[in-house]
This record gives C-alpha cells, structure tokens and sequence, in this order.
C-alpha cells in the first residue's frame, strides 16, 4: 500500500508542472497568510520576549499589596530596612543584603521620528548592580550614588534622540547628564537608570515603588515570602521576578498576539477555500489520469492519499516563503510600541507554528477534493474528453 | 440587463467553484473591513479632538496640585481648566478592571460636546457617590441606574486604609467614540476627601482650553516651562496628537493595517485571475462561437470583465458585512482594559472596498481579455 | 429572403511559422440566391476556407467576396462582426452549444445583439424551436440531450435571426446514418420552405446528394460535379 500510495503521489507530482498557475494559487494564498499572522505576531511575541527577559526567577519583587504595576507601588523609607533584612535574600562578598530600592518614573522622551512619547526612568539603590549582575555598562561610566547622573540603555539610544553621552535629561532640580551607556539584554535597556536616593529628593517623592531582591537560591523565595507576609508592619505582597514579568507579558501582549492570531484565522479561512477550489480543479483535471491508475489496479486510498500529499506539499512551501519574508523583514529589528522596546521577533517556535497552521488548511482543504477523487466512476472518467 | 442570465450562466458553470471563490473573496474583504474599518475609527477619533484643548499632567508620574488648576487659568490665552483623576481597581477578580473617572464641575464646561446632558452631571453632583455609565460599560458589567458598585483598589486607598470604593450608579449614558471601551465618571470631591491625606487636594490631570485655536501649541509649551523647575513639573499634549494613534503608541498601526489588507487583495487577485483563465481557456470555443454569431470584441470582453466583477462585488458586499458584524461582537470577547479600537463600517470603508473588487476584476480579466480580442476565430472553432 | 455569393479572383494563404501555405489560388465562384451548395474535398484543400471567408470569419488576401451584395473585402473585423449578426447563421460539426445554457438560452444568443424586448425575443425562440421541431425541448441543457437534438438545436440558433445565408461545417459528421438524415432533410426544409442559401462543407458523399449543386475542391480550385434542380 505505501508503495502505491509512493508512486502515485510521485506521478501526481510529475504532472503538478502543467497545472502550475492552479497550483500557484496555494502557494500565494498560504504565503500571504503566514507572512501576515507571523509578521503581526512578531510585535507581541518580541514584547513577551522582552519582559520575559526583564524577570529573573533568582529574584523576587516586593510591591504594596494588591498592586499590579511597579509605578503604582509604595514602599516607604521605614519598610525598606525591615524587607532588607529578611531571610532568603543572597548576601554579597561583604555580607550586606542584595536587596533594591527602585523608583519607577515615567519621563518624557522624543522619539526617532520626532513624535513625543515616554519612558521608564528607574532608580536603583547601592545594591542595584548586585541584584542585577546582567547590567553591564558598555560606554561611559557607570553613575555614582549621590550624584545627579543618568546611564541610557542602548535601545533607548536608538529609539530616541539626545541619549548620547553629554545629552542632559530635564528634571525639576535641574538638568542631569547622561554619562554612560549600558545593556541589559531586556526590556530595561529602552529606559534610563539613575540613583534611587536623589532621584526621590529631585522630584520631591517620599516613597519608593518597589524592592527588588536578589533570594540565597530559587528556594529561597518561600522562607522570604513568609517573613514578609506574616509581619505586621509590612502590607506588601512578594512576587518571584520571574512570574511578574510573565503576568505583564501576558497581559500586556494578549490582544495583539489575539489580533495576530484572528487576522491569521481569517486569512487562513480564506486560503482554505482557495485551497479547495484549486484541489477540486486539480482532481478533474488529473481525471483522466487517476482513472487510467485504477483501471490498472491500484486502489483509491493512494490516490487520496496523493491528493492531500500534493496540497500539503504547496501550503506548506507557501508558509515557509511567507514566513522567510516575515523573518527577513521583520526578525531582530528595533520596535517600540506603547513606550516599550523590544526586538521583532520571527522565532523558529513561530515559523514552525505557521507550517502547522497550513497543513491543517492543506489537509481540510485537501479532504473533500481527496475523496471525490478516490470515489472517480473510471469508466465515465476514460471515456471523457 | 438582457445578458445577466449569460454572465450568471457562466459563473455558475461549475457551482461549486463559484460558491468556493465567493466565500475566498468574501472572508479577504471581511479582513479588508476589520483593518480599513479600524484607520476609519482611529481617522473618525482624530477627527473629534478639538484643536483647542491640552491635556496637562505630572511629568515624572504621580499626581499634581489641584492649586495649580488656578495657576493655569490665570496664565495669557487659556480660558478655562478642569480637572479630573482616576481610580483604578477591580470588580471582584483582579482580572476585572474597572477604571472610574473622577470629574470636577469644570469638566463639563471644558469638554461640551460629549453627550452627557446638564440634568446627569447635576446628578454626580447632588449625590457624591454617584456614577455616570457609559452604554458599553452597563452592558459588560449588567448594571443599570440605580444599582450600587463597589471596587477593590488597592493602588487608591482611603483614609481609614480600606481599598473598596462604593459607588451609585446614578444614570447610563451614551458612548464616546475616543473611548474605546466605554466609561464610567464619578464625582472627584468624592475621592479627594476620601482619600489618604498625603494624596488630598492633588488630581490626575488637567483638561486646558485656549482661547485661540491657533495658540494651542504655543500656549502647551508654556505651560512646560512655567512649571519646570517646581516641585511637580508638568508635561503637555495637545488633544490632537492625543488622540493620533501612532504618535501615541509609536507604532504606525494605519499602514500595518493598510498592508495586510492589501496582502489579502492579492492573496483574492490571484485566485480570481487565475480561475477566470482557467475558465475562459476551458471555453475558448465558446467564446469563437459567440465571435460568429456576431458578438463584437468589446461585446466578448465585456462579458468576461462581467464574470469577473460579480463575484468580486458580492464577495466585497458579503465580506464588509461580515466584518460589520464581526465588530460588534468582538468588545464582548476582549478582556476589559484591553483598549482595541472597533472597527467601523463607515462609508469610505465601502467605496474602498468597491474600488478594491472593481481593481481586481479588472486585472483578472485583462490577460484573458486580451487572449479573447487577438482570437482567430477560425483557428479556435477548428483547433478543438 | 435569400442572398447570392460571389467569390472572384480570391487568393488566401496561410502562414504556418515561417511557411507560407497558399490555400486558394484565385478562385472563382458565383452561387445564386436560394441555392443549397454542397463543398466536399480532402482536407487542406481550401473548403473550410472557403466558408470562413463567404462567413466573414476571415479576410482573403485577394479577391472579392461579395456576399448579399456586400464587399466583405472592405469591411473591417468589427464590420464584420456586425454585419454576420444579421446576415450569417453558422452550424458545426460538434454544434458549439454553451453547456451551462438550455435549449432556449442558446437559440436566444444571437437575439440578445438586437433591440428586440424579451417577448418578442422568447417569441422567435419559440418559432425556430417549432421549425427544429424541439418546442417540447426548451428548456432541457445540451448535456441532456443526443447528437442529434444538439444539432437542431444549433440550427435553431442559427436560423433565429431570419439570416438568408446558412453556413454548414460538416453538419452531420457527427452523427449515426439515420440521425444525419433527419438534419438533412430539415436543411432542406429550410432551403425550399424558407428560401434560406446554404453552403455546405462536408466529407460525406451522401450528405452532399442532398444539395442542389454538387461542388468539389482540389488544390484550390473548384470543380463542378452536379446540379440537381429539385
């Protein structure tokens, strides 16, 4: 049976060159579709990438209680000692805690194209560079804690203008230098990083937003939790790095990845059809082949089978030329969207998920045809002309 | 017209082809509808922002003064501020989000034209507690005038610590198009003096009108600088970039959906032309009998140019009304605070669909019209 | 109404690629009104030709064609059109009906060219039905029917528009013995009931006894073999 159904496919696959234009109609349809879904899914699966990156599940994030953006927090200057202390936390070479006290400030920013848009401007505490060893300074200098200094992070170098080295940052007690650059290998690299105890006396805050802390070991997030929830001058929730950042992707990117997700349902509907109308066409006109084949003796099912071979074989070469054009126009580009930064990403994960989603339109779209073809009357069918 | 019966005869030649071509056409234009229909909402959106007004709010986050309110109104060429703030919280689940606007009374003096009349605002401000609800928002949450709300949010605690906020839903109202998803506006007294003390008598932001339209920019610039070195420094944004989506988000989302609109053109172009090829090819002998009989060439053409256009108009007419109905089930499947735009049916949105189906019945039918118009009738009658 | 055909001096060759392939050497013709001609010859040697030129369908390199009085040399291919709409009825040997049309719809063709209202074009129909003898068939598709209702049906259509000149290829070449009688005689029929010239192309010698005027090509030129005055 698989020999019949190997020679019958090879053969149909022979005459596929004279309906070639028919055959097209596939391609191009499955093509345009996966090449929209996947282009349109690399903004929020780029974005979800970014925050996922953000998140460490060595760390834990400490937040007032109920509250679910970092900017909406409060920690006050009598709870941070009480959090740092805490067991759980890692210590570094001099035994103090590895525990940050962040501010979270939106700052108005230019964007490239001259439109005005905002960023996050963080403020990090002595400890910041231990609780986030992956920030590394790859220009300048690194700000010293006291001084009225600000470090850009390189994609907000390239998706904004005066973040250079020199450009100086507006704030109310005056303009504050940029005096390096650094990266970070995620979302924060869109944003500007300053000392946390002058930013707050600059802008004439009382509180912090957050703690970010560095835990003793991935375990350790349990025996810090407790500590902080069962103590009564503290109202705060503790959150692992890891799961926050994966709640804000989530939420963040739903409904694009679902506009992505419906757009490509549509089109692939289209494309169904299309697929339909052109294995139908193809089955009338292998009439007289597929007839000549069973009068010979071979069975329906490889005849079927071929069928579905032939428009699987055309979908999914069509997704994989919509999704090489996706990939090479959009994979790795600099995006910004809703003042986050982020890198486009087309991702093997996706391409894979776009082949996927055309077989399933080659093999509903190749059934019905498959079977018309495999029920053929052959007498009528070696007659006709 | 006496040769519809031909035209419809030739399309339905094979049945199934043609109803499989329709449904193809029509779902391109349903994705035609859904993108068009939304730079239709964000152009009917854009339309609405007056060239008059700024919005004006804390540069560095958090909130402002409520005294600066005075300070702005007393500035050259404005003529009148108003201030609102938000609470932001949650029905229950965390996943229900519910944002209620606070108004002050200058809100409705400011903004004149949203479509809450003088008797509803009057109702905020006889009862404190009371809500304005937008259509859409009573709809999702099943509330009706009368009703009591109460959200949890923490992020807005009162004075006494507790995060819940009881509110009296004083009326429904009509929607406004810039809200996406509806509102609901409560009275900002009520949250000031409800508040934690250290968040009293501070607001979100600041709704400025000018006098002069032509001002506006000038005027938000000034602002900037007047605050600058306070203790709040404030940011502008004039409502007409505002409301323009792609200077807000970054992204220019008008020519993404142009784009996969256009992709699904072709994604129709292509199954068209080459069906109707295939089709004329199939019945090149037809065609030559029609040529004896006495069917001139532009007689011939016209037909196959008829063939063409009736499918791709149908499948236009069906796909904008599906993407119609599409729109309006949507909001209903979209988590709230989810602000996608609806899309909008709006005339243009048909006329561009209408020059789409009419473009791609023409391209289709130029190569087998052409085909048709060089014919040798006698080598095709004979050449069977 | 009848019309007469005059061919004079006509030469038509034709290219096969580079090849020039000359079909007719000056060939001359006249038939009168009302004449039903027989045009039988092996092929290639110019009878299709022939038809195509006296129906418009091609134009000769030289010569003159005059048909009904009209110099189809001078007219142009969309004159021609025009003028074969009125003029011309074309019957084939595999009757070229539209498959996806019925009876009625194919014979109404040529009708939809005039500024006839329906009912007086559903009207005609139903006369050149009648004269077939498929009145009973009108509404039935080609592919429901035999050969040779098919071509009743085609000579339907081509006498609908009351032309005066009907132009056969190989009418019944298709058909069994008995079937091509029936087709012949009706083409009778409509020569000496309805005084309709035909001129008719065929392979079969005794489809051709059924003419008046016996006709034979060969290598371009023409060849008189019988006139039967019936």
């Amino acid at each position: 049976m698989l020999r019949q159904i190997w020679i019958v496919s090879a053969l149909n696959f022979k005459s596929l060159k004279s309906r070639f234009w028919q055959s097209m109609v596939i391609v191009v349809g499955l093509a345009a579709t996966v090449g929209v879904m996947l282009s349109m899914l690399s903004v929020s699966a780029g974005m979800r990438t970014a925050y996922q990156n953000s998140g460490s599940p060595d760390r834990a994030i400490v937040v007032s209680k109920g509250v679910e953006q970092e900017a909406s927090s409060a920690i006050t200057r009598a709870m941070a000692p009480l959090i740092a202390v805490a067991p759980g936390i890692a210590k570094d070479k001099d035994g103090k805690p590895l525990a940050d006290r962040t501010l979270q400030l939106g700052v108005p920013v230019v964007r490239a194209n001259g439109s005005k848009g905002f960023t996050t401007m963080r403020g990090m505490a002595e400890k910041g560079p231990g609780v986030r060893p992956e920030l590394k300074i790859v220009a300048g200098r690194m700000f010293q804690s006291g001084k009225r200094e600000l470090i850009a992070g390189v994609g907000a170098q390239v998706m904004f203008q005066h973040m250079q080295i020199g450009d100086k940052v507006i704030l109310p007690d005056g303009e504050w230098p940029i005096i390096g650059i650094y990266k970070t290998g995620d979302q924060l690299e869109g944003q500007l990083i300053g000392d946390s105890e002058t930013l707050l006396t600059a802008t004439h805050k009382t509180n912090y937003n957050t703690m970010l802390v560095r835990l003793a070991s991935p375990d350790s997030l349990d025996a810090f939790k407790k500590a902080m929830t069962t103590n009564p001058a503290l109202s705060v929730d503790v959150i692992r790095h890891s799961d926050w950042y994966n709640r804000v992707a989530s939420q963040s990117t739903f409904g694009l990845a679902l506009l992505g997700y419906v757009v490509g349902a549509v089109m692939a509907i289209g494309a169904l059809f299309g697929c339909l109308n052109t294995m139908y066409a193809a089955v009338s006109t292998r009439g007289r082949e597929i007839a000549t084949l069973r009068a010979l003796g071979y069975d329906a099912l490889p005849v079927a089978v071929s069928v579905i071979l032939e428009a699987m074989l055309l979908s999914v070469t069509g997704a994989l030329i919509g999704a090489g054009i996706a990939w090479a126009l959009y994979d790795g580009k600099l995006d910004l969207f809703n003042n986050v930064i982020f890198y486009l990403s087309v991702s093997r994960a996706q391409i894979a998920l776009g082949v996927i989603w055309a077989a399933a339109v080659a093999l509903l779209g190749g059934l019905f045809p498959s079977i018309r073809a495999a029920r053929l009357p052959v007498v009528d069918a070696l007659r006709a002309t | 017209m006496k040769y519809v019966p031909l035209v419809w005869a030739a399309i339905m030649r094979k049945p199934t082809r043609a109803v499989l071509t329709l449904l193809s056409v029509m779902l391109a234009f349903t994705l035609f509808g859904l993108t068009i229909g939304m730079n239709a909402t964000f152009a009917k959106v854009q339309e609405e922002a007056r060239d008059d007004r700024i919005f004006a709010f804390a540069r560095f986050g958090g909130l402002v003064p409520i005294a600066l309110e005075r300070q702005i109104e007393g500035m050259p060429g404005v003529a009148m501020v108003a201030s609102s703030s938000f609470v932001p919280g949650y029905l229950h689940d965390p996943k229900n989000r519910i944002f209620v606007q606070m108004m002050d009374e200058n809100i409705p003096k400011v903004l004149p034209e949203w479509p809450i009349t003088p008797q509803q605002w009057q109702l905020i401000r006889d009862d404190r507690q009371g809500m304005l609800v937008s259509k859409m928002q009573a709809d999702r949450w099943h509330l009706k005038a009368g009703d009591t709300l109460t959200i949890a949010a923490p992020a807005a605690r009162k004075l006494d610590g507790s995060p819940s906020w009881t509110f009296h839903v004083a009326a429904i109202t009509s929607d406004i198009n810039y809200m996406s998803q509806g509102y609901m506006f409560g009275n900002f007294d009520y949250m000031d003096k409800a508040r934690t003390l250290s968040d009293q008598s501070k607001t979100g932001q600041f709704r400025v009108k000018v006098s002069d339209p032509s001002k506006t920019a000038e005027i938000a610039a000034q602002i900037v600088s007047k605050f600058a070195n306070s203790p709040t420094p404030l940011e502008t944004i004039t409502e007409k970039v505002a409301f323009d989506v792609s200077a807000g988000t970054g992204m220019d989302i008008a020519s993404v959906d142009r784009d996969v609109a256009l992709a699904g053109m072709f994604m129709v172009l292509f199954l068209t032309a080459n069906g109707l090829a295939q089709a004329v090819r199939e019945r090149f002998a037809e065609f030559a009998t029609l040529k004896t009989i006495g069917f001139s060439d532009s007689g011939v053409i016209a037909l196959v140019f008829a063939e063409a256009a009736i499918p791709c108009l149908m499948g236009a007419g069906l796909g904008i009304g599906l993407a119609s109905i599409v729109s309006n089930v949507m909001p209903r499947f979209l988590p709230p605070g989810q602000g996608l735009p609806i899309p909008t049916m709006t005339i243009m949105v048909f006329v561009w669909a209408g020059l789409c189906a009419a473009l791609v019945a023409f391209i289709s039918a130029a190569l087998p019209a052409l085909r048709l118009k060089q014919m040798d009738i006698a080598t095709a009658l004979s050449g069977r | 109404m009848s019309a007469a055909i005059s061919l004079r001096n006509v030469v038509k060759t034709y290219k096969r690629g580079k090849e020039s392939v000359p079909v007719l050497h000056g060939l001359s013709l006249e038939i009168p009104a009302g004449q039903f001609v027989s045009l039988m010859g092996p092929s290639g040697s110019g009878k299709t030709t022939i038809l195509n030129l006296v129906g418009g369908l091609d134009h000769a390199n030289s010569g003159e064609v005059i048909v009904g009085g009209e110099h189809l040399e001078t007219l142009s291919g969309g004159q021609l059109t025009k003028w074969r709409a009125g003029h011309v009825g074309f019957i084939f040997q595999f009757y070229n009906l539209m498959p996806m049309l019925s009876a009625a719809g194919n014979v109404e063709l040529p009708l939809l060219l005039t500024n006839l209202s329906k009912s007086e074009r559903q009207r005609r129909v139903e006369v050149a039905l009648e004269i077939v003898g498929l009145k009973d068939r009108a509404s039935h598709k080609p592919g429901e029917m035999s050969g040779g209702q098919q071509q009743r049906v085609g000579i339907a259509r081509a006498i609908v528009a009351d032309p005066p000149l009907l132009l056969c290829d190989e009418p019944t070449g298709d058909l069994d013995r008995a079937t091509a009688d029936e087709i012949l005689s009706l083409l009778q029929q409509l020569n000496r009931q309805h005084k309709k010239t035909i001129l008719m192309v065929t392979h079969d010698p005794k489809a051709a006894d059924h003419a008046s005027r016996r006709l034979e090509t060969d290598k371009g030129q023409l060849i008189e073999r019988a006139s039967v005055t019936a």
